[in-house]
Order: structure tokens, then C-alpha cells, then sequence
């Protein structure tokens, strides 16, 4: 019940007027990683993210301009600084504390992501419309919905062309032995179903979207092809080896038949940017290996 | 033949209960290949496996088994050496700095130099266990290497490593998700390589200890005589320790943090008769063998009904114990003497006014927390001018900062006179990892629950480890190394769990992290305030307890004639350490050493008498904390470190000076 109530469709706190008219030009500030994805990609006026020195070119799905102002740690930001910046909204996807002191800043919106409903890029959508709504922006974030719709049509035109095998989207885990298999839950898994992929996972998957297991459950489905995300965009290459290298994995029918792809690390936990990025790495990949 | 050579029997006991044991250990592990495959299947997965599950007995059941033997054996013959040559028989690989050294490089080259990682993680971990144990050998080099000196530096190197560590958690925590999976200790193989890799590396060591088996057991005899009879009493100890350090590096590289097997397999062994060295060399490693795959097997075995939890968390849940049980057994001739009379060289003449003064610098520093912080730009700047918009932030936090240092002082100065040990701290002790540990409890079983309830978990926390440490430590008077095992064992306890919950991945934990780590962040107004009452009334509260605390410490038959009820005060003083430690620890974390700092200083200063000692401990406490706080809101702007965490690098160190004192003292 608790869980089914926590799911109401946006939570506002705080001093904002909730429901009357939306603010022009938002100043808006993004408390985590899908915040920040989906602000950006509603088009509203990011003046502020959590970590945002990471969102840099070749290290993220999401580039933030270099004047989005760095506010801490995204489990503790930095409430001076953010009270400085003046912001008109903050945006949150993981949930607050009741406790939080954020409301007595600016109008907290707390945007409803990791729910127990199946789909979640449906879900980011939405909020992504209910963002755009509050910042002024729903024709922007309109469109930026209708391009990316656009944009995984055209992928799944030339995925259905190569009639590909059910795929297993997995991170191979830092200990050298356990996978996460991501399923239907995760943003990966609804790209798949609009690029018409089938995932070869079905089982328990969480509200996180993954479950953690050893590599023998890939060998329920022998026909589907491994896609691997790399996990981390620098280190970890050890452990990865050592799993790859080992009987366990080399015997699987998948590998031993060669049908296995490695993608270069995408947020599974992203919005709309993440997934877009994703669909956009995995289609050339299939084709690749069509090829 | 000497005199003290075993019976027969007993010797037949100690083969035929170690072997029981192995035996048990290996059925079990038989029947998990049987329950996977049929018997007729075995000798194709043995030899050269094609189907899936032949290829899953050959790659990952059986290496596994042969990995929990090999460390298994490792972790008991190191520690019987450990337990040998310290004489102590509390004596553990993990405690001279191998696992803590191992898991601070790990993370360090995780972040900072993952190409290192290429090179073998090995290089790493067993790079980091021996400058850690190196670090402790050498503190205690001027001293001989006096068992109680290397152990109480290696407490010391452990809890600072396990501080920076916690540190690097906390800020990039997602960042370390394949530390916190090794860290949990999974006995889980993908194939031969780490058997193979192991087999080499422990048996050459094991079999150099063997061959100093025979000076080790001249060594019993004494260092004196030792020495008389010709052997280099130092270098030998060196060795061995060296060796068996070399020992438990491999095993915590390739297995992650495996705690406590290296402790109860050598008691085990000489609980069943093995009294000279050599049959504890031959007799332990079996034993750590056998219960290992026994911890592992279990665990696989629970694993086909729930999510199968990692096998160095198992070991430890069921080691703590072991090793509590082992202390209430452990003759008082065994330990160390207790903490002496302090030297009372110092006495402030008139103590008030110097309180005043204290008092003074603490509202200065309560100031400059409260006036001077990071503008936007990062520039550090005295906004009094903005102070309004500023002050709603600043003052819980530094409130919440300012009561858990007061609270914390007091209940480790009442400790210390209680219990008349130097060492007594909540933090030191254990009482704030038990007191988090049931909060974390509530957290997860009960997320809704209100702040009340995370209190009075806290407290009931605090209060079960105190008594525990009391029921223990009683007969002892309060020896400071039983003291100071129990904190390792509720430590040990409250880490496990702890990796347990990294490592299941839930992007929410950070938060938990830092809350953990001591950070003022969460502290609204109301909390605050709560806490400051609390730290209020218990400062006004404590001049009642002064008599008590300057009769106890003279010992209990001297107090009874005098007219105290022992019982009581002792209850009632149990009571309010509890309350404090358990209060402090929702505010500032389990690591701060505040508890443990503040009383101390404020003793050296001269504060001798109970009131006068108590007030000038909770100032002091208070100004450490204030001051963490606001290091930590601005060193690393707009990051924020948490204030127990930079309190604990504070206070490490001076922690490691007080063991210094205590063991000139002891020896």
C-alpha cells in the first residue's frame, strides 16, 4: 500500500503554488543523475545539478554547459549554495526525506521515476511533460518527446530488417563472477521493446530495474545474443576479464556461438537521454554484427 | 619427554574431533555435487565436463570447495602463529592491519589508479596489508614486539584505515561497488585459477612455518630464557609474523575480508588438547579448513531458500560471538594488566576559571561556525550580512555538532572513571556500532518509523553492548584488552552488515552512507534541539553521579564498605552512558573517538576531580566537534565531508598516542 501511494503522480512541497500557472524561464535545479537527465532534456533552464562535473563530454549521456553551477554530493547538497542560486524549482527523482529541509529554498518537485509500473520510459514521459509543464516549456519537452519517439522508430525500422535474436542486457559485476541481468523494470528494457527486441530475461527484476545473478540463468534462453554495458568508463577492465575468460562464461551457447556485444557504459538509471543514447549504441551494434 | 607432553587420549580427542569436523564439513559439500549431479555424472565432470551442469560441478562448486579449504587451512595456521607468538589468545590475522591495509589500497587504487588494477590485484591488496602491517610492526619495534603492543597498534592502524576508507565510501561510493563485493568475502569461483593461484603461494609459507616450529616452541618458554638458550628472540618473531602476515594477505586477496576463522580454529585446536606448538601448527589449519567450507556450505545450503549472502559475512556473524564467549572463558592471568592509576602529575589549581576559559574558545569557535563560511564563488568570507538566510542552515548543524561532542565526552568520561580504564569509550568500545547497527535496523525493517523510535534504538543499542562489556569484563576488572576485543567484535559485526548492505547495490544507500559516517547534514532544528536538551540535562545531571565515579574506581570491595551499592550505581551510570552514546551516535555516527579524546585531554590539562573533569570533557568534546563540522562543510565546498569522519582522523592519531602511554605503563 505504501509503495502503491508513493506513486502519486508529481509531489509538490513546499511554498510553490501547486497547480496555478507555470513559471517562464524557471531558474531549475537537479538534485540526482535522472533529474538532471530529464530537466535537460525537457528543455528547461538547468542553472544547477548535483555532481555536475561529471556530466562532461565522453564521461556521460547528459553534457551539461560549463555554467551549470556544481552543488555537492547528490545524497547531501549543498544547502547555502543552493539558497545562493535562487532557484524557482528543485527537482528531485530519488525520494526526499519527509525531514528535508529543501522546501524552505524553493518548491520541491519530487518526480515520481523509479515506480513499481513496467514501463519506465512511459513513466519518464510523463514526467518529463509534467516537468515542462511547471518550467513553461511542455511545447519544448512536447517535442523533444515527439524526436526521440521519432528517432527510435527509424532504429527499430532497421532492427526489424536484421530480425534480431532476443538479447540479455547484463553488467558483468565488479567481483570477476556475478552479473546483473536488467529487466523489465529498467529504461534498457522498455528501448527494447520499442525497438522491437525481445529481452531474454523475465524474471525478477525489482523497482531498480536488474537483478543480480551467476552467468548459468543466460542459459535459459541458448538463442538470444549477450549485450554487455560496460560498467564503469574507466578501471574495472580486471574483473571484467576474469569473468570473460572463465569456463563458466566461455561455455555458455551464446558465447560459444559468438553472439555477444559489448556497448560502451550508458546510465541505466538515466532518463530519456540515457535510453536515446543507448538505442542509438545497441542499433549500431546489431548492425554491425549483421554485418 | 617433557612433563606437560599430552596424554595419548587427549591427542586421540584432538585428531578425532578435528577430523569429525573435517568430515561433517566435506559430507555436507558432498552432498551439494550430488543434489547438483547425479553420482554417474561425476567422473565426466571431474575429468572433462561438456554439459552445463557438469561444466557448473567442475568450474564453480568444486574450486569453491577448494578454495574454502586452502583458506580455510591459511586463515587457522595463521593465526595459530598469530596467537603463538603475541601470546594472546585472542589474536587474529585481520588484527594486525592485513584486511584493513588490504581494503583501504583496494579502494585507493580503485579511485585514484585503476590502471594499477591491470597489474593484479594482488599487487594491490597484498601491497596494502603489508605497509599496514609494517606501520604496526614498527610502532611496536622499540618495545620488543611485545605482544600486547603489536596488538594494540594494530587495533589502531585498523580503525584509522577503516576511517580513510570510509572517507573514500562516502564520496564515491558508487564508484566502489566491486570493493564493497570484495570486501563482503564471497567464496564464489568462476573457475581453477584462484585455487591454482592460491596452492603455490600458501604452501610455501606454511611450509617455512614448519620448519620453525621447533624454535617457536622453545620461544614458550619465555623471552628470557628464550634468549638464554641462544635464539634471536626478535627476528624470529619477525619471521613468523611476516610469514603468517604473507599467509592471510593471499587468502584476504582472493577471497575478500574473511573474519574470525583465524581466531576460533587455534582455540578450537586447543580447546580439544593441541598444547604444544607444533600439534597447533599440524591440528588449526585443519580445523580453519573444516570450518570453513562448514561456514560456506551453510551458506550455499540457506542459499537455495533465500538471496545467498556472502561467506565472510556469515563467518563473521558467527566468529563475534565465538570470540565473546572466548573472552568471558579467558583466565585474568592472560591479559594484561589493567589500566594503572593514571601519573596525577598535573593538577589545575583553580579549575573554574580555566573551565571559563574553555567555555570562552568554545562560543569563539561556535562563531566562526555559525559566521564563516563559503560564499558561492568559494570564497571564505565573514556574512554576517546575510547572516538571516544563512544562520536557518548553520545553527542545526552546528548545535547537532556541539551536543553529540558533549554527550559524547560525558559518557566516555564516565566510562573511564567507571570502569577506571584509560581506553573506555563508546566509540572505542563498540557501544556507538551497536547503537547504529539497530538503528539501521529499524531503518530498513520499518522505513516510516519516527524519530523517537531511531533513539530509542539507538539507546537500547548502546545499552545491550555496554551491559555485554560489563558482564564480560567484570571478573577482569576491566582488563582494557578484553575491553577493547569486545568493540572489535561488535565492530566486526556491525562492518559485515554493513558490506551486506553495499552490496546489494540500492542506489538509496548513499545517503545511509553519509548519515553513517557522521554527518550533521540530516539535523533539523527539532533534532537538534532534542539533542542539546538531552546534553543539558545530562551536564546537570552528572555532578550527582561525581560521587560515585570517584569511589568506584577504587575498587569494588572498598566501595561496598564505604556504603555504595554497587549494583545500583552501576545500573543507573550504565543507563545514562547508554542514553548518551546512543543519542550521539544518531547525530555525529559510530567513528568519531570523541568519547574517547575529550575525557583525556581534558585529564592532562588537570581536571582531576569528577564535576570538574566531566564539564571540561564535554567542552572539549564539544569544541572537536564543532570544529570537525565546520571543516567538513567547507575543506572540500560545495562537497561536504562529515564530521565524525574528520573528528576520527583526529582523534586516530591521538588515540595511537594514548596507547603508547598505556603500554610504556603496562610494561
Amino acid at each position: 500500500m505504501l509503495a502503491l501511494s508513493a506513486c502519486a503522480p508529481i509531489v509538490m512541497a513546499g511554498t510553490g503554488k501547486a497547480g496555478s500557472a507555470c513559471i517562464p524561464g524557471a531558474r531549475v535545479v537537479a538534485l540526482d543523475l535522472p533529474a538532471t537527465d530529464i530537466v535537460a532534456f525537457a528543455g528547461a533552464r538547468l542553472i544547477g545539478a548535483a555532481v555536475a562535473a561529471q556530466f562532461k563530454d565522453g564521461r556521460s549521456d547528459v553534457t551539461l554547459p560549463a555554467d551549470v553551477v556544481d552543488i555537492g554530493h547528490s545524497a547531501e547538497p549543498n544547502l547555502e549554495l543552493l539558497q545562493a542560486l535562487r532557484p524557482d524549482l528543485i527537482v528531485s527523482a530519488w525520494p526526499l526525506l519527509p525531514t528535508s529541509a529543501l522546501p524552505r529554498i524553493a518548491p520541491v518537485l519530487s518526480l515520481p521515476v523509479f515506480t513499481a509500473e513496467r514501463d519506465r520510459y512511459e513513466v519518464v514521459a510523463n514526467v518529463v511533460r509534467t516537468l515542462g509543464e511547471h518550467c513553461c516549456v511542455a511545447e519544448q519537452a512536447q517535442d523533444a518527446l515527439a524526436e526521440a519517439a521519432g528517432e527510435l522508430r527509424r532504429s527499430a525500422l532497421l532492427i526489424s530488417e536484421l530480425r534480431s535474436e532476443p538479447v540479455y542486457l547484463v553488467y558483468l559485476n565488479g567481483d570477476g563472477i556475478s552479473l546483473r541481468v536488467f529487466g523489465e523494470h529498467s529504461m534498457l528494457a522498455a528501448i527494447l521493446r520499442r525497438l522491437g527486441i525481445a529481452n531474454a530475461w523475465t524474471g525478477e527484476d525489482g523497482i531498480w530495474g536488474w537483478q543480480v545473478c551467476r552467468p548459468d540463468v543466460l542459459r535459459e534462453r541458448p538463442e538470444a545474443r549477450i549485450v554487455e554495458i560496460t560498467q564503469h568508463w574507466d578501471g574495472a577492465a580486471l574483473p571484467r576479464q576474469r569473468l570473460t575468460s572463465s569456463p563458466l562464461w566461455r561455455s555458455l551457447p551464446q558465447i560459444q556461438a559468438g553472439r555477444i556485444t559489448t556497448l560502451p557504459p550508458v546510465a541505466v538509471l538515466g532518463g530519456i537521454s540515457s535510453g536515446l543514447r543507448f538505442a542509438s549504441l545497441l542499433t549500431r551494434a546489431l548492425m554491425q554484427a549483421a554485418r | 619427554m617433557t612433563a606437560d607432553e599430552p596424554s595419548d587420549p587427549a591427542r586421540t580427542t584432538l585428531a578425532g574431533t578435528a577430523l569429525a569436523l573435517l568430515a561433517l564439513a566435506l559430507s555436507l559439500a558432498t552432498l551439494r555435487l550430488w543434489s547438483t549431479l547425479p553420482a554417474d555424472g561425476w567422473i565426466a565432470a571431474f575429468g572433462a565436463p561438456e554439459t552445463a551442469v557438469e561444466i557448473t560441478v567442475h568450474f564453480a562448486l568444486l574450486p569453491r570447495i577448494a578454495v574454502a579449504l586452502l583458506g580455510g587451512a591459511a586463515l587457522g595456521l595463521s593465526g595459530a602463529i598469530f596467537q603463538h607468538v603475541l601470546r594472546n589468545p585472542l589474536a587474529e590475522p585481520t588484527l594486525l592491519g592485513v584486511s584493513a591495509g588490504a581494503q583501504l589500497s583496494l579502494s585507493a587504487a580503485t579511485l585514484f589508479a585503476p590502471w594499477l588494477l591491470e597489474q593484479g590485484q594482488d599487487l594491490i591488496t597484498i601491497g596494502g596489508a603489508a605497509c599496514a602491517t609494517a606501520i604496526v610492526f614498527a610502532i611496536a619495534y622499540a618495545r620488543s614486539l611485545a605482544p600486547i603492543t603489536l596488538v594494540m597498534a594494530g587495533l589502531l592502524v585498523n580503525l584509522l584505515c577503516s576511517s580513510l576508507n570510509a572517507i573514500l565510501g562516502v564520496l564515491h561510493w558508487q564508484n566502489l561497488a566491486g570493493v564493497f563485493m570484495w570486501s563482503s568475502g564471497s567464496l564464489v569461483q568462476g573457475d581453477w585459477r584462484i585455487a591454482q593461484h592460491l596452492l603455490p603461494r600458501l604452501a610455501v609459507p606454511a611450509l617455512l612455518l614448519c620448519l620453525l616450529a621447533r624454535p617457536l616452541s622453545v620461544m614458550s618458554l619465555g623471552d628470557q630464557a628464550a634468549g638464554s638458550l641462544g635464539l634471536p628472540v626478535r627476528s624470529l618473531r619477525l619471521m613468523a609474523l611476516a610469514l603468517a602476515v604473507t599467509l592471510a594477505g593471499f587468502v584476504v586477496s582472493a577471497t575478500g575480508i574473511i573474519s574470525f576463522v583465524g581466531l576460533v580454529a587455534p582455540a578450537f585446536a586447543r580447546l580439544c588438547g593441541a598444547r604444544r606448538i607444533s600439534d597447533q601448527l599440524l591440528w588449526a589449519p585443519i580445523i580453519g579448513a573444516a570450518l570453513l567450507l562448514l561456514a560456506d556450505q551453510a551458506v550455499q545450503w540457506l542459499g537455495l531458500i533465500m538471496p545467498e549472502v556472502p561467506t565472510g559475512i556469515a563467518t563473521a556473524l558467527i566468529g563475534a560471538p565465538c570470540l565473546l564467549w572466548m573472552l568471558a572463558r579467558l583466565r585474568s592471568s592472560n591479559s594484561a594488566a589493567r589500566g594503572d592509576e593514571p601519573a596525577l602529575s598535573r593538577r589545575v589549581q583553580r579549575p573554574w576559571p580555566a573551565i571559563i576559559v574553555a567555555a570562552a574558545l568554545l562560543m569563539i569557535a561556535v562563531g566562526v561556525a555559525l559566521g564563516v563560511g563559503r560564499a558561492p564563488t568559494g570564497r571564505l568570507i565573514v556574512s554576517w550580512n546575510d547572516a538571516q538566510n544563512l544562520m536557518q542552515w548553520r545553527w542545526p548543524r552546528v548545535l547537532a555538532a556541539l551536543s553529540a561532542g558533549v554527550m559524547l565526552a560525558l559518557s566516555g568520561t564516565i566510562m573511564q572513571r567507571m570502569t577506571h580504564n584509560e581506553m573506555a569509550s563508546p566509540d572505542v568500545l563498540g557501544l556507538s556500532s551497536g547503537a547504529s547497527l539497530c538503528v539501521i535496523a529499524v531503518f530498513i525493517t520499518c522505513p516510516g518509523a519516527p524519530r523517537e523510535a531511531h533513539v530509542a534504538a539507538a539507546a537500547v543499542g548502546a545499552f545491550v553492548t555496554l551491559a555485554a562489556i560489563i558482564a564480560l569484563g567484570r571478573h577482569a576488572n576491566f582488563a582494557p584488552e578484553r575491553l577493547l576485543l569486545t568493540g572489535v567484535a561488535v565492530g566486526t559485526i556491525f562492518s559485515a552488515f554493513i558490506s551486506f548492505l553495499l552490496v546489494s547495490g540500492d542506489p538509496r544507500l548513499g545517503s545511509l552512507l553519509t548519515w553513517m559516517a557522521g554527518s550533521t547534514y540530516r539535523a533539523t532544528g527539532e533534532e537538534a534541539l532534542i539533542a542539546s536538551v538531552i546534553a543539558l540535562v545530562s551536564l546537570a545531571v552528572a555532578p550527582f553521579t561525581a560521587r560515585w565515579l570517584a569511589i568506584l574506581p577504587l575498587g569494588e570491595q572498598l566501595s561496598s564498605s564505604i556504603g555504595v551499592n554497587l549494583a545500583w550505581s552501576r545500573l543507573v551510570l550504565v543507563l545514562v552512558i547508554a542514553v548518551l552514546a546512543g543519542a550521539a551516535t544518531l547525530v555525529v555516527g559510530p567513528l568519531s573517538f570523541v568519547g574517547l579524546l575529550a575525557p583525556h585531554v581534558a585529564r592532562l590539562v588537570g581536571f582531576q576531580r569528577p564535576v570538574e573533569h566531566m564539564i571540561s570533557a564535554a567542552i572539549g568534546g564539544a569544541f572537536v566537534m564543532v570544529v570537525a563540522d565546520w571543516l567538513g562543510r567547507n575543506v572540500l565546498f560545495p562537497y561536504q565531508i562529515p564530521a565524525g569522519l574528520l573528528a576520527a582522523i583526529v582523534g586516530g592519531p591521538y588515540f595511537a598516542w594514548t596507547l603508547g602511554r598505556q603500554v610504556r605503563r603496562n610494561f
